[in-house]
């Protein structure tokens, strides 16, 4: 489903000097894994997971996503397909701090111009499948940081994405909040969802079906 | 803030031609028709405001009149100078009698455009004492002078000219026809009789005119008044000319102030505008969703700084006439708005243009890149 060739990502950090985040990765990830992606800080978890989300292009490489080749398309087409096959959990929720927990889940929706009547009833579904049934209408400062979390989640989910990219969803959770998290992965995988999940945390990754370890920008 | 120094600059320099124009008007009607032999007097009277007993037929009107090119004509009588107290104010009052209907002179010198019925008068601004043009609008102020045996009503005052017509008042030839000759009154002048034609005629057409009246053989002298109005454009020229170099600086610098604003602007929200990009929105719909929000505040803003500035100067009109010493004439409430509409339009598009730059640097950069640099 998602395969990786050659693929290297360097940053800017001077005039001249350059960093290398990941280099020589070769991977392919088929649909339905549940992979966790682990590794110390720094070592290009989340570069792997922006480039694997279209959201960032590599400097050398190639990417194939959903059996295209993405590498070089247009910012528009890959916009299309982040918003059509990608649902994105980030580090931090970010959600809008002046839409209510339902608004901001139907945003993927809203913002790419595709939003029906009938997502609004969706959208109280997916806060219902994160446990926030009660907290449709509340805007996210009445919210907890793990309550904001699962909102974000159902966000991620709105738009019935093949592949969830979660970079540390559960960070700074408690234990309540960050079981609630893995249980809708697992859910969702169930329903032959991909999902790639970047974490610190080992102890998640058994809730993956596949690890993959990343050290100074290298699978290892 | 930009709004409101627009609007003010804007309010000003309209005042500003409004009161240019006033004063065009009044010292040129452009020709000034007088019996004949009293052509070197005509400037004199004017400027002086001195009431001379001269006199020509008002049948004059109507010939002049029917020259194609005379726009506008209106006759004044200069009655008499007499000795009263005006709004407690006591001198001696060069008296002029006007028709309101055609007159296109003073009424640019009226603070505010009020009609005279009969026996109502017009002062000029020193005639009520040097303080009275700060209290004209005030509607508890009300002052009657006895001129001839009656009363009059002070229904209005003029702005400074700096001429005689300062300590003149004038009445409406009506009333003033009304009085020739009655018993007590004391005023007398030869009936249906104008002391002077002030002619304002077609631009280029002053030569024409006034040779064309000549031709006539009216019994008239005929004298040419352009010069002083050509001389005040030229000196006023400078100071218009200022004033829209300032209100192109307010602009130039609003767009610096309002771009900078964006730029800090749009920087905190990077990660918020790398998850929108994450989450679908194209970068033509962030752009747009980025200016509207950039459009609609400037929108509220200049509105609330056009409103702002409008009531501020409209509430403190006689302080700044007391301060600046200009006649500030205020445009009328449609151009008020149309003025208010203009300057928020202008802090829109200023608003936009400004906040265009920001907004493209951070659309250009990949979501995740915008992510990782807002955070």
């Amino acid at each position: 489903m998602i395969r990786l060739e050659g693929v290297k990502k360097s940053y800017r950090l001077g005039r001249e000097q350059w960093v290398d985040a990941l280099v020589d990765i070769n991977i392919e990830i088929h649909k339905g894994e549940f992979v966790s992606i682990i590794g110390p800080s720094g070592s290009g978890k989340s570069t792997f997971l922006a480039l694997v989300g279209l959201l960032d292009r590599p400097s050398e490489g190639k990417i194939w996503f959903v059996g295209q080749d993405v590498t070089d398309l247009s910012d528009q087409a890959r916009t299309a397909i982040r918003s059509e096959k990608c649902g994105f959990i980030f580090q931090f929720p970010s959600l809008i701090p002046t839409l209510t927990a339902v608004e901001n889940v139907i945003l993927p929706k809203t913002i790419s111009g595709r939003f029906h009547p009938h997502d609004h009833q969706r959208g109280v579904e997916l806060l219902e499948a994160v446990g926030l049934v009660d907290k449709v209408d509340r805007l996210p400062y009445q919210l907890s940081g793990g309550e904001q979390r699962r909102v974000a989640m159902a966000r991620a989910l709105m738009n019935d994405p093949e592949v969830i990219l979660a970079d540390e969803p559960t960070g700074a959770l408690d234990d309540e909040n960050a079981k609630v998290m893995m249980d809708v992965f697992v859910r969702m995988n169930g329903l032959g969802k991909t999902i790639l999940m970047v974490t610190h945390d080992r102890e998640l990754t058994s809730y993956a079906t596949r690890t993959i370890q990343i050290q100074s920008g290298h699978v290892v | 803030m930009t709004a409101f120094v627009l609007f003010s600059s804007y309010f000003f320099v309209h005042s500003m031609e409004r009161s240019i124009e006033a004063s065009s008007s009044r010292m040129g009607a452009d020709l000034l028709v007088v019996p004949k032999g009293h052509g070197g007097q005509a400037g004199d009277m004017l400027i002086s405001g001195t009431a001379t007993p001269f006199y020509m037929p008002m049948d004059r009107l109507d010939k002049i009149g029917s020259i194609p090119e005379v726009e506008q004509l209106t006759p004044q009588i200069y009655l008499e100078t007499v000795s009263t107290v005006c709004c407690r104010t006591e001198g001696d009052f060069p008296i002029v009698a006007f028709d309101p209907d055609t007159d296109f002179t003073l009424k640019h010198w009226m603070a505010k455009d009020k009609q005279l019925g009969e026996f109502e008068i017009l002062i000029g601004s020193e005639a009520g004492g040097k303080n009275f043009l700060y209290h004209y609008d005030n509607e508890y102020v009300e002052e009657w002078v006895t001129l001839f045996g009656k009363d009059f009503l002070v229904k209005g005052v003029m702005f400074p000219t700096g001429m005689g017509t300062d300590k003149t008042i004038f009445m409406t030839i009506d009333s003033a026809n009304e009085m020739n000759g009655e018993e007590g009154s004391g005023l007398t002048f030869p009936k249906s009789e104008v002391s002077i034609i002030l002619v304002k005629v077609k631009p280029g057409m002053e030569a024409l005119v006034k040779r064309e009246i000549e031709k006539m053989d009216l019994g008239v002298d005929v004298v040419q008044g352009k010069g002083l109005q050509e001389t005040i454009k030229k000196q006023i020229f400078p100071v218009k000319l200022l004033s829209y170099v300032m209100i192109a600086l307010v602009i130039v610098m609003s767009s610096l102030q309002v771009m900078t604003m964006f730029t800090a602007l749009v920087s905190e929200r990077r990660k918020e505008i790398g998850m929108l990009r994450a989450m679908g929105a194209t970068r033509f719909s962030t752009y747009r969703l980025l200016l509207m929000e950039a459009g609609l505040a400037a929108f509220l803003g200049g509105s609330m700084g056009s409103i702002l500035a409008g009531a501020l100067l409209f509430d403190n009109r006689i302080l700044i006439m007391q301060v600046l010493q200009l006649p500030l004439l205020f445009p009328k409430w449609g151009s008020g708005l149309l003025i208010g509409l203009g300057v928020t339009l202008i802090t829109v598009v200023i608003s936009i243009f400004a906040a265009f730059f920001p907004i493209r640097s951070t659309l250009k950069l990949e979501p995740y890149e915008a992510i990782r640099e807002g955070e």
